[in-house]
């Protein structure tokens, strides 16, 4: 198992790489350059050429990527954000991702808690009104955005009911409709896969032998059904976290989030390239580490990939 | 490894459930704390007001933006400042006289101290003003507000670091020597670049303002800053112009619109500024009472400016005045800015000093425009080049008025539009370097002086935007931005403005107010022409 983490991590640098050189160019191609942002529309462009300078953003473009990758690997600095008075990238990553982390682990949370039970009951019973009613809801729920369900839970359930805080990250309760809103895709395509993998599971000749032998079904179910209709799920639940973690700019955006989608989105509209790279490579690291983590769990929980591997 | 499976396959939502209830306690005990009110969970005597925008820093030499300056104005002060009634008064300094040429002021500082409790010198405002100026600081403006001051520009280009015209002659007196006579000075020191800092303190922080080093005089003075989250400021107790009436200002940034406003109406914050008018208006129809609105009157007006330097044709008068006419403003006010809004027969609010009368009211009148235009060779705007008209994007009110000028010139004078919506960044840089050819905007004055409208934004030595290079509107502005009489001035900036109209250097729209939204309960708060004032006389009524 070792050599094969190892092995992959390897074969991580050359991605990472690759990801920091290509947000880099092309977030300097994009229109207007941090200067104009921070200078706004009164600075001179005296003023201006002064900043550009002192930013460094007056060199050639393949040496202000060298510099940056130089401070990387040296230094371990990732930059200093240009809009928000020079703090540290590596600082707002710091403060940022355990909470895009939470919101991404509540998310899930909630998925699985409802998105779980609801596939492997429609499954259980199959072509039941119960089945129908929760394949309508899932397939409403796949469909609908969050930009779109986010502000019908916040006037529903915050200004109209007036039980929860409209957007924030202070308490628990400020949690529930970011966590609701960013989840409820992941739940209604958990359920979906549950059903589907249940439902495929129950056909199973085992599962026949295991009733034949006088088992009750609800013991078959527990013990042999479900187990093996949730390994499948498993590997949906990895890489659904990762999106979940590198997906919720629009609900952090939304319910004012400070975490790194909503740290990205703002540093984009502030072209703040030294923050945008930044979110861009842990979010790339993010990515590789839950693919990872899902193909050594998978490992972990089946027999024949272990097999696999060490053939 | 079975036992493994299965544990790993039931004990997945278990952890998960322990580790995001762990981490969710983690947070609820951090916010706990502070002797909260149990219903709403803030302290008693807090005011929650929106920043609408992310301060850039704490850093008053930095501030370019109305949202970061209003915040900062209440934890640092300058000389002088705008009241209620849009004069300046006396604010760190108790008093000054002028010189009869109107280039030498000496200040007297009133007895005042800083957070840390050390009294305010005549040194520390002349340090505060170097460093605003040193190259090190970056700051994008400090160079406008300051750079009268004689040895400010050597010092904002890396020549020298004193500031020659700042002369320090006892610790409460200052003499402050400018280039030439400039009665809108006093105006140009309420800006924050001008803003008093303690000098030991920033220091420490290598020149810059930080929340270790923000200390300043005003009445409130910062707790805690997460950066992009929250500025906490607290009540000032030493402040000379006495302790506030609220102990703490809860400043939380909220970047969408409708959340700024939804966290008012739910209660949740207590003030917003800069609400935008579809929500204004939207409430009032429906006869909402969901807090008090104040429509301010606002140093802004909304503008369509045509660029000679991109487009010849604007270049001929004919052609101008043709589109001016041609631009039904009474449905655009109506219709794009639903009736918030008023007229403007010029560039200069009316309750602006010196504004002088507001020039003729000029009438949509789309028969004398097609006949302009034909006078300047394009009868029914035939051979007249298609205009890319910009906005920026995501701004309804802007769009609204985009698509009626569109289709009045079109209907009108059969001239083709495109409208092009630009990012924020995009439109400025592109604005600044003067490449867009005709757009809809809106300029909001730095100081409450009618220099900051002609001169600043029309005449060939200010920001030029719109090249409309006329010599005897030139001579206008600069003979008004030197005379020593206020009603001169007036006199000259009236007809300056009207100069402008009936040359149609540029179409003014409206005259933008301000839309600010506070809960019922909060009372006392005051605002001028520019801001909202630092929160000394709030109360919170009820608490």
């Amino acid at each position: 198992m070792l050599p094969f983490i190892f092995k992959r991590i390897a074969l991580a640098i050359p991605t990472l790489i690759a990801v920091s050189f290509l947000v880099f160019m092309v977030a300097h191609q994009a229109p207007a350059s941090p200067i104009d942002i921070i200078a706004g529309d009164k600075a001179t462009p005296e003023t201006k050429a002064r900043l550009a300078k002192q930013y460094g953003l007056d060199q050639p473009i393949l040496v202000q990527y060298g510099r940056y990758v130089q401070g990387i690997v040296l230094h371990g600095d990732f930059g200093k954000s240009f809009s928000r008075g020079q703090q540290p990238v590596s600082e707002m990553i710091a403060t940022d991702f355990p909470v895009t982390a939470q919101l991404a682990l509540n998310a899930l949370l909630f998925a699985m808690l409802i998105g779980l039970p609801i596939g492997a009951l429609a499954a259980l019973r199959h072509n039941s009104w119960f089945d129908r009613a929760a394949m309508t809801v899932v397939v409403a729920l796949v469909s609908v955005p969050s930009i779109v369900l986010g502000p019908l839970l916040v006037l529903l359930f915050a200004v109209r009911l007036g039980w929860l805080p409209v957007s924030g990250w202070e308490s628990p309760v400020y949690m529930v409709l970011p966590t609701v809103t960013l989840g409820a895709r992941s739940a209604a395509l958990l359920a979906r896969f549950m059903r589907a993998s249940l439902l495929e599971t129950l056909r199973q000749d085992y599962l026949r032998t295991a009733l034949a032998k006088g088992m009750s079904r609800g013991r078959a179910v527990w013990k042999h059904a479900l187990k093996n209709a949730f390994l499948p799920v498993l590997t949906v639940l990895g890489t659904n976290f990762g999106a979940l973690l590198t997906g919720s700019f629009v609900v952090e955006t939304l319910f004012q989030v400070p975490g790194i989608g909503y740290e990205s989105i703002n540093s984009i509209t502030k072209r703040d390239y030294p923050v945008i790279q930044g979110m861009a490579l842990l979010v790339a690291v993010v990515f590789i580490l839950v693919n990872l983590a899902v193909d050594v769990l998978y490992g972990v929980v089946d027999p024949r990939v272990r097999s696999q591997e060490a053939a | 490894m079975n036992r493994l499976r299965t544990c790993l396959t039931f004990a997945t939502p278990a952890l998960l459930t322990a580790l995001a209830v762990g981490m969710g306690a983690g947070c609820a005990m951090r916010r706990a704390g502070g002797g909260e009110n149990a219903a709403t969970g803030v302290p008693a005597k807090t005011l929650r007001y929106i920043l609408i925008v992310e301060p850039p820093s704490l850093d008053p030499a930095k501030a370019s933006d109305v949202t970061t300056s209003e915040m900062l104005m209440n934890c640092f002060e300058g000389l002088a400042r705008i009241n209620p009634q849009n004069q300046v008064e006396p604010a760190l300094a108790d008093k000054w006289t002028v010189s009869a040429d109107g280039k030498t002021y000496e200040f007297h500082l009133r007895d005042a101290t800083f957070h840390n409790g050390r009294a305010v010198e005549a040194g520390d405002v002349k340090a505060s003003w170097e460093r605003a100026l040193a190259p090190k600081t970056a700051s994008t403006v400090a160079a406008n507000y300051l750079g009268a001051i004689v040895g400010a520009k050597a010092i904002a280009d890396g020549k020298q670091t004193d500031l020659t015209g700042a002369q320090v002659l006892d610790s409460h007196t200052l003499r402050v020597v400018i280039d030439h006579r400039r009665p809108y000075f006093l105006e140009m020191l309420t800006y924050p670049t001008g803003f008093v800092t303690c000098r030991e303190a920033f220091a420490k922080t290598d020149g810059q303002i930080t929340a270790a080093s923000m200390i300043g005089t005003g009445p409130f003075k910062l707790e805690s800053y997460q950066p992009g989250r929250q500025a906490t400021l607290v009540a000032n107790p030493t402040y000379w112009g006495g302790r506030p009436k609220i102990d703490r200002l809860e400043c939380p940034v909220i970047l969408d619109p409708e959340t700024q406003y939804n966290n008012v109406v739910t209660g949740a914050a207590d003030m917003l500024v800069d609400v935008p008018i579809s929500r204004y208006a939207q409430d009032r129809d429906a006869g909402r009472q969901n807090g008090h609105y104040k429509v301010a009157p606002y140093a802004a007006f909304t503008y369509f400016a045509m660029n000679f330097s991109r487009q010849p044709a604007f270049a001929r008068r004919e052609v101008r005045q043709a589109i001016f006419l041609a631009i039904d403003r009474e449905q655009i006010n109506k219709v794009a800015y639903k009736g918030v809004v008023r007229m403007a027969d010029g560039v200069l609010p009316p309750e602006l000093p010196n504004a002088g009368p507001q020039p003729a009211h000029i009438a949509y009148d789309p028969a004398r425009a097609k006949l302009l235009l034909a006078q300047a060779g394009y009868p029914d705007g035939k051979g007249f080049p298609t205009l890319t008209l910009s906005i920026l994007q995501q701004i309804t009110d802007f769009s609204a008025t985009a698509q009626i000028i569109r289709a009045n010139l079109r209907d009108n004078l059969g001239i083709s539009v495109n409208i092009q919506e630009r990012e924020a960044g995009q439109f400025y840089s592109d604005e600044s370097k003067n490449q867009l050819e005709c757009y809809v905007t809106s300029w909001i004055a730095d100081y409450l002086d009618p220099q900051d409208f002609l001169s600043t934004l029309f005449a060939s030595s200010g920001l030029d935007r719109v090249n409309y290079h006329n010599a005897a509107f030139d001579a206008l502005c600069k003979q008004a931005d030197e005379a020593s009489d206020s009603r001169q001035r007036a006199a000259l900036y009236g007809q300056a403005n009207q100069m402008l109209m009936q040359d149609a250097g540029v179409v003014p729209i409206n005259y933008t107010p301000r839309l600010i939204l506070a809960a019922p309960s909060v009372q006392g708060w005051r605002y001028n022409l520019s801001n909202v004032l630092p929160q000394t006389q709030t109360v919170k009524t009820g608490s």
